[in-house]
């Protein structure tokens, strides 16, 4: 039996003892462990296992040492000693590969790394089933009993593979992870390296890591310990003299660029070769070097990205700056300042340009520089700043801001909504250039762009709905659908109540047109007589920014009658309704027969009625005009002088008006001639009207708000008052604190909310 | 302004005791001194020994008083309440019974005398009144509330609020003032 026990390759019996079975078993695991290239025949493969398994069944005792009854097997002995043998050889075999290894460096010790963590791991996995059985008893067993430092027999190869090379070579200056470092270091130098052999030993890094407690689970901690943690150092120093030496020769355009392909890269590289964990430590140690360390040098150069349209480099500067806690803030807040000076330098070169008093502004020409620098700016945010909603918000302050002040408006916070209610009414009227359908829509689109930054929306309101009365009432809309749309883009901006009276005019509008229709008819039923023809629009006092005039008005006889049968079949038709004639906004049609040539003179109706005037008389002085019409004498001059401007009369001395009998003085080729234009007076009155209405209500609103506030609330301190005042009509206007004070004043006084008692700050509802 | 029905005053100079108009007079003197002009109260008559014979002592005070003084002594007690009360009873007494308002005038007047003695600034109150005529009347609010600046608010008016709940007026008043004291002080600068 000894004399068989040294030759391999007889199988020892199953009796056989620790000597004799080792020695056979050590052969065949060292054959498997170097040689294995060479083969192992299937009988001895099949010998091996069955010795392993027959000296761990064996249940022969072992010389002096007697198991203890009932607590330790032989079996358990027997494992030991298998397993005792195999530590001894995993160690003995590790020795020789190290010697070989220390006279290697860099990628030589890693091809011979490699090399033989992959011959070794693939040996020890065949050894490890070769000792299934050991594994699958002895090992189990004194695992469970809480013998931490026993392992399968894989896992032991790891461990022993991990203390006897892998820790011995890395102990000498991290040798191992040194020569990786290198190699990834001359990969960022731009040379082509083994990427495959990084990866294998960098592998090898995760499977050393082992969780004692449960070896099913790998742990990253010998990788983080000896690759991460260094590798990350390095990264952090090689990135940080790159970035330092490639900025001082290079713009920071370039280096945008640079930052971008460099951070692309490192993820790239965790992706190649490095554990998946590692990325998120790798990409925010490079974002910190690239990025957060040359951010105020970006945040300095982002001015002049702007100003020369570099839409590129801002993409790429936003981009790398969005990936650093707060990069952005800065420029957003420079954004929105390059924005307000961009609006601000726009209205200036338009004043500039244009008269001296901004009264002369071409509302179009205001418009649309304001709309160009929106325009601008917030393809700028879409384009480059991919719509974040930070820029978002910083351009739409910046545009508040230039839209509601700037060079043309000067302190007036009215003056821009109502050059914007101007351009949508030129917009609309008839003539306009651009009605083609298309055209006008998207133009009362970015009408409504600019609609959004106004503050004083109630100003805009005051003014289209003057310049929408005149519209309707003179009938020189361009369309009705374009006036609807305009509309419901209002209501949807800003709410049923805004249109309210707008949707109500054109209400009137149509009623107005069935009530001609239906006058007419009555009329031709009764009376035959009807020479003149007669339309009316009856509109309704609140919803019209219509005034009645406030001077007398003699009704020519030549209309009286109309006029009287009107107005009793408006009485028979709506008892107790009150008609108000506006004279001042009524327009009519005179047709001259004295003249050689048959004209159609369009006139206001104090043309008319001062016209007509010359049926009976061929001169009148001013005084018989006046008592003839009852029109107020400083009205009447102006319609006299326009009259006069256009030829149909004469004043050769003062105050004294021909009728001018010669036709040719009319120099007009057309049959109708309009005569009917506004009265200069009247078109300066009108701003100032809109302006003085806007106010007055805004008292009333402003009160409103408070009384609903204080209804709600019963008691409220002055603060929070004066902050829920703000937030609810700011949509409608900016009130000024001390209105907000004023009304409160105005209601204590009237009592509809007092002081409480003992406070200074507290107002009460008073029911 | 401020109506007094017979029937009130004879039940007050009733309660008082008054019978003459030396005595009135008297009796107002030592009411200013005490609550506007805020004099020491006068010293009580000294009573003989008041714990050994209280009953006397209680009557001969009594004769001796040249009117009923209890309401003096009251008040004596407790001054400012009892300038408040005077204060608040001014405002319903002057305005027109069927107002909300006092006219400025009437206010400014009463501002005087009420305000005067202790609280200096009420006349730069009544200098920008009287430079602004803007405001009409003065309501229950502002007549309160000058009342409480006065009392609360520095002569300097550091410890102004603007944001405070203030009447306008009050606002007003003091930028004015400030302006002012502002052009005093660069005038100063330049000396």
């Amino acid at each position: 039996m000894t004399s068989a026990g040294n030759t391999s390759s007889q199988l020892p019996p199953s009796t056989a003892d620790l000597a004799t079975t080792w020695a056979f078993l050590e052969e065949g695991v060292d054959h498997i462990m170097t040689k294995l290239q060479t083969g192992v025949s299937y009988t001895k493969y099949i010998g091996l296992y069955t010795v392993a398994y027959n000296y761990c069944t064996s249940s022969r005792m072992h010389g002096d040492t007697a198991p203890a009854p009932g607590s330790r097997t032989g079996a358990n002995l027997m494992g030991s000693d298998l397993y005792n043998n195999l530590i001894r050889y995993f160690v003995a075999h590790l020795k020789s590969l190290r010697e070989q290894s220390d006279s290697l460096l860099d990628e030589a010790l890693l091809r011979y790394y490699a090399r033989e963590w992959d011959r070794y791991t693939t040996g020890a996995n065949y050894v490890n089933r070769l000792f299934t059985y050991l594994n699958r008893h002895w090992v189990k067993r004194e695992r469970d009993e809480g013998r931490k430092g026993v392992y399968p027999v894989y896992t032991l190869a790891l461990v022993q593979w991990r203390t006897n090379f892998f820790l011995h070579v890395q102990n000498r200056n991290g040798k191992l992870a040194g020569a990786i470092l290198r190699l990834i270091e001359r990969q960022r130098n731009g040379e082509t390296i083994d990427q495959g052999l990084v990866k294998k030993v960098v592998d090898s890094f995760v499977s050393l890591g082992l969780d004692d407690t449960d070896i099913n689970k790998t742990s990253l901690d010998v990788y983080k310990e000896h690759l991460e943690i260094p590798f990350l150092e390095a990264t952090e120093k090689y990135y940080e003299q790159e970035s330092e030496a490639f900025l001082a020769e290079n713009s920071v355009s370039d280096y945008l660029k640079k930052a971008e392909e460099r951070l692309r890269e490192e993820e790239d590289r965790v992706d190649r070769y490095l554990n998946a964990e590692t990325k998120k430590q790798l990409i925010s140690k490079c974002e910190h070097v690239l990025i957060r360390q040359h951010a105020p040098l970006m945040w300095k150069s982002f001015q002049n990205l702007l100003d020369y349209d570099k839409d590129e480099d801002l993409q790429r500067m936003y981009a790398l700056l969005s990936r650093i806690p707060e990069g952005l803030e800065p420029l957003r807040r420079n954004f929105e300042e390059h924005v307000k000076k961009a609006g601000m330098t726009a209205v200036s070169k338009l004043v500039g340009e244009g008269t001296d008093n901004t009264d002369g502004l071409d509302p179009k020409a205001y418009v649309d520089a304001l709309l160009e620098v929106h325009r601008k700016n917030s393809d700028t945010v879409t384009r480059s700043f991919r719509g974040e909603a930070g820029f978002v918000a910083s351009l739409d302050k910046a545009c508040r801001e230039f839209v509601n002040r700037n060079a043309a408006t000067g302190t007036s916070t009215t003056k821009s909504p109502e050059l914007l209610a101007k351009h949508a009414d030129m917009l609309l009227r008839k003539n306009n250039k651009m009605a083609e359908e298309e055209d006008l829509e998207g133009a009362l689109n970015r009408v409504m762009i600019l609609f959004k930054y106004i503050e004083d929306k109630d100003v805009f309101q005051t003014f289209y709905t003057t310049k929408l009365s005149k519209r309707l009432i003179h009938g020189v809309s361009a369309s009705d659908e374009a006036e609807a749309s305009m509309i419901s883009k209002l209501k949807e901006a800003c709410g049923f109540e805004y249109t309210n009276k707008l949707q109500r005019m054109f209400t009137d509008m149509s009623l107005s047109k069935d009530l001609t229709d239906q006058f007419k008819e009555r009329m031709q039923q009764n009376h035959d007589d009807m020479d003149i023809n007669f339309s009316i629009m009856v509109l309704g006092t609140n919803f019209w920014p219509l005034s009645a005039p406030n001077n007398d008005f003699i009704i020519p006889p030549d209309i009286f009658p109309t006029y009287d049968r009107f107005s009793k079949y408006y009485q028979t038709k709506h008892s107790g309704r009150k008609l108000t004639w506006l004279w001042n906004y009524s327009k009519n049609e005179l047709r001259t027969n004295y003249l050689n040539q048959k004209y159609i003179l369009m006139t206001s109706s104090y043309q008319m009625a001062v016209l007509l005037q010359y049926n009976k008389h061929d001169t009148l002085s001013l005084d018989e005009l006046i008592a003839a019409t009852a029109i107020s004498k400083d009205i009447l001059t102006q319609v006299l002088t326009l009259l006069v401007k256009a030829k149909v009369l004469i004043n050769e001395e003062s105050d004294q008006y021909d009728l001018n009998p010669s036709m040719s003085i009319i120099l007009s080729k057309k049959i109708r001639v309009n005569l009917n234009q506004p009265i200069k007076a009247e078109v300066k009155a009108e701003s100032s009207e809109v302006l003085k209405t806007v106010d007055e209500d805004r008292k009333y609103v402003i009160q409103a708000t408070i009384v609903r506030i204080m209804k709600a609330r019963k008691t409220m301190k002055n603060q929070p008052l004066i902050q829920e005042v703000i937030s609810q009509i700011s949509q409608r206007f900016a009130p000024k604190i001390p209105d907000i004070k004023k009304a409160i004043d105005t209601l204590l006084e009237k009592e509809y909310i007092e002081r409480v008692e003992g406070t200074k700050d507290t107002f009460a509802y008073v029911a | 302004v401020g109506k007094i029905t017979s029937d009130e005053w004879r039940r007050g100079t009733d309660a008082l005791r008054i019978s003459s108009l030396p005595i009135l007079a008297t009796a107002l003197r030592e009411l200013d001194d005490l609550v506007i002009q805020r004099k020491e109260p006068i010293k009580r008559p000294l009573s003989p020994v008041a714990s050994v014979t209280r009953r006397t002592s209680a009557s001969t005070t009594k004769t001796h008083e040249l009117y009923n003084r209890s309401r003096y002594w009251d008040y004596a007690q407790n001054v400012e309440r009892a300038f408040g009360e005077l204060y608040q009873f001014c405002f319903t007494l002057s305005k027109p019974p069927q107002s909300r308002n006092m006219d400025m005038e009437t206010a400014t007047a009463l501002w005087s005398v009420l305000l005067s003695t202790r609280y200096p600034i009420i006349g730069d109150i009544t200098t920008f009144l009287n430079e602004n005529s803007s405001y009409r009347g003065a309501n229950k609010d502002i007549w309160n509330m000058v009342y409480e600046f006065c009392r609360t608010v520095h002569p300097n008016l550091d410890n102004y609020e603007d944001d405070a709940a203030w009447p306008t007026l009050l606002d007003d008043f003091v930028s004015w003032k400030r302006g002012k004291s502002h052009d005093g002080a660069g005038s100063q600068w330049s000396v």
